[in-house]
């Protein structure tokens, strides 16, 4: 199965993730959602905790494509133009 | 008995006459406190067909086995009565020193029946009772009046206050302490029809725990959990913090439930608000989250939650900072809750744009209009102020037309900010909700901010999610813990068990906890179902099922009705109700609610 291609993506922040980073978003490039994380990491060092040790998303935070379903796997292929938004779990209340 | 005094204090205001009354361990081992044993009081104490703004209609304080231990955010009310919004069961949660005063009175509960001849305070002390005149209080805004309260009565007297709104009985009034608010459901109505402008609480009347050492040992170990992830965004941002998240979600509901976003969502966020606004941090008492922020307002300081900001600014069109925080301080002041104040004014404002009322100046995001218009609501001053006083499903039955069709209400109540079509498992919590459309019985949109449920597209899945949350509300609301404090726990049912076990002596379990909640549940439905409850409550208002949601470049999202009526049957079903919504015989025995029933028969 061919790797999948790195694109650019924008990542947007919501809630404590924002306030964490410090900025609205963020444009990374990465080939699929698990390598995202670590270019988020990377760029904004305040969302350290965002992985897991194994690199799965830590589970206070939430992820989704465009608003579409959350998602968690980490293997799942980012396409050029994507939006990602990176929210914090406790989203309500 | 540890953590409970074991009896209620009945007092009829009408003769000032007060009775004690035995709680016997077996209610309340089976209700625990809180909205649980205020719903097998309401059952036992409440007329069966009364209406709420009688004076034999039943207003219960309740407090619960945690108050006054060290558990932090323990230091909790529920009060309970017949809604004169919606004719059905209403519990609302208040917190702070009025909870610990009022345990200490000596009772686990106040039953207060009847009405005084003339405004009054009703006054608790150690168990004694008395009425003092409040002639020079009525009328005054709920921070004037706490003030002079405060000076009459002393340090060691807490009270719990209506103010104009509750006095002319607007049927979404609140009852207040210490600007936190029993909001929903117009209590403050039920307070005011009895000529109670304030309850007043004091006492010395302690009570043990089974186990200090275990419950000081609990304390510490859930206060150093209530620093951690589950609850920063209470603590840093505040939950105006889900404006944003809301709005690019196509979640955040928008003039009047037209659309899911709203173009000065920027300006009006939590992250504005903070960066410009906010001067202040507070908390309840006995709390270590600390959720109130206070911000700086044209008329003073105030608290803003998301439920005021999406209410009072787009839900009616206005995005301007300035008119929210003055709306939410006036609905403080006045006793209005702020949800149903903001969806009525929105109600209105798409009735007269749609030309159902005659006002040239009733227009989605006219800010000046709100701002006169809520002290005419609370005190019902003119034809608008009184009709608006009524709630959305009363003013949709007297504008006429399609009014009904898109009044934001279920069973009366109005909708709280989370759009139902694109949160469909929220939409089934709506919708079945025993108090109405409602966000803290029901946590349902839980399920729809995470990867268990699709939120766009609700399933007979969403049902056992939608159960899931109504019991966890359940057993919360009557331990009484503060809901943010939800995420530190991982096993709610075994850690809630612990718990209760240190503080009463219980051998209980999580298996018995479990049971508890979904008794509390069902108990609220029988009670619902005793007052003329019919399943074709158990929806939602036309627009959500017959109109789109516009999604922008995605087209729309839709909530047909079948699917509604779909998920309802499987949630039902989850219930061990029947197809129409009953209650079988054989589920009542198993959920030890004969005696609920029996009170209902007699």
């Amino acid at each position: 199965m061919p790797s999948p291609k790195v694109s650019e993506i924008t990542v947007e922040f919501y809630g404590m993730p924002r306030a964490r980073a410090g900025r609205k978003e963020i444009h990374v490039s990465a080939a699929t959602i698990g390598e995202a994380l670590a270019a988020i990491v990377e760029a904004c060092p305040a969302l350290k905790d965002l992985r897991q040790p194994d690199g799965r998303l830590a589970p206070h935070y939430l992820l989704s494509v465009d608003g579409e379903p959350f998602v968690v796997d980490t293997t799942q292929a980012l396409k050029a133009g994507d939006r990602l938004l990176l929210l914090w779990a406790d989203v309500g209340g | 008995m540890c953590g409970y005094h074991g009896r209620y204090l009945r007092i009829d205001v009408s003769s000032g006459k007060a009775e004690w009354l035995p709680l016997p361990e077996s209610v309340l081992r089976r209700f625990i406190g809180g909205v649980g044993l205020g719903t097998w009081l309401l059952h036992h104490e409440g007329p069966i067909e009364v209406d709420p703004l009688t004076p034999e209609a039943a207003l219960i304080f309740c407090f619960s086995p945690f108050v006054g231990t060290s558990l932090t955010t323990s230091a909790k009310f529920a009060v309970v009565a017949k809604s004169p919004l919606t004719f059905r069961l209403n519990d609302a949660l208040s917190s702070s020193h009025f909870a610990l005063a009022g345990k200490r009175t000596g009772a686990d509960a106040l039953v207060l029946v009847g009405a005084c001849a003339k405004p009054s305070v009703l006054v608790i002390e150690d168990g004694t009772v008395h009425l003092e005149p409040a002639d020079e209080l009525w009328g005054q805004p709920i921070d004037e009046a706490t003030q002079q309260l405060g000076k009459r009565f002393g340090p060691d007297h807490h009270g719990a206050v209506i103010g104009p709104a509750g006095e002319h009985c607007v049927r979404y009034a609140t009852i207040s302490h210490a600007n936190r608010h029993a909001g929903r459901g117009g209590l403050g109505a039920v307070m005011g029809s009895k000529r109670l402008k304030a309850v007043m609480v004091a006492g010395r009347q302690h009570i043990a725990v089974a186990d200090p050492a275990g419950v000081a040992v609990a304390a510490r170990d859930l206060s150093k959990r209530s620093f951690g992830p589950a609850t920063a965004k209470y603590r840093e941002l505040g939950t105006v913090a889900n404006l944003l998240t809301f709005n690019r979600l196509h979640a955040l509901p928008t003039r009047n439930f037209q659309a899911g976003q709203f173009a000065e969502a920027e300006a009006l966020s939590g992250e504005s608000l903070n960066e410009a606004r906010r001067v202040a941090r507070n908390s309840c008492a006995a709390c270590t989250i600390g959720c109130e922020h206070i911000y700086r307002g044209a008329d003073g300081e105030v608290r803003l939650e998301y439920e005021s900001l999406f209410a009072l600014g787009p839900l009616c069109g206005i995005g301007d900072k300035d008119v929210v925080l003055r709306a939410a301080k006036l609905c403080d002041r006045l006793g209005l809750d702020t949800i149903s104040a903001g969806a009525t004014v929105a109600f209105a404002m798409e009735c007269a744009e749609r030309g159902l009322l005659k006002n040239d100046d009733l227009r989605f995001g006219n800010g000046d209009m709100l701002l006169s218009l809520l002290p005419r609501i609370a005190r019902r001053e003119d034809e608008l102020g009184n009709l608006l006083a009524e709630g959305t499903r009363r003013a949709a039955q007297r504008i006429g037309g399609d009014a009904s069709d898109f009044a934001p209400h279920v069973k009366g109540l109005e909708l709280p900010g989370y759009e139902p079509r694109t949160l469909q498992t929220m939409a089934l919590g709506f919708a079945v909700g025993s108090r109405g459309a409602d966000h803290n019985r029901s946590g349902a949109y839980e399920a729809d901010f995470s990867t268990h449920a699709d939120r766009l597209h609700g399933s007979d899945a969403s049902a056992a999610l939608a159960v899931d949350t109504e019991d966890r509300a359940a057993l919360i609301d009557s331990l009484i813990l503060c809901k943010f404090l939800r995420g530190v726990f991982s096993d709610l049912y075994a850690e809630s068990a612990d718990l209760l076990r240190h503080v009463t002596g219980w051998d209980v379990s999580a298996d018995e906890l479990r049971a508890t909640a979904r008794r509390i549940v069902t108990a609220k439905k029988l009670y619902n179902l005793r007052e003329g409850w019919t399943a074709a409550e158990d929806t939602l208002p036309g627009r959500f099922l017959s109109e789109g949601l516009p999604l922008g470049a995605a087209g729309e999202n839709k909530l047909p009705r079948e699917r509604l009526q779909s998920m309802i049957a499987a949630y039902y079903a989850a219930r061990g109700w029947s197809m129409t919504g009953q209650v079988p015989d054989d589920l009542i025995e198993r959920l030890e609610l004969e005696d609920v029933v029996v009170a209902q028969r007699a």
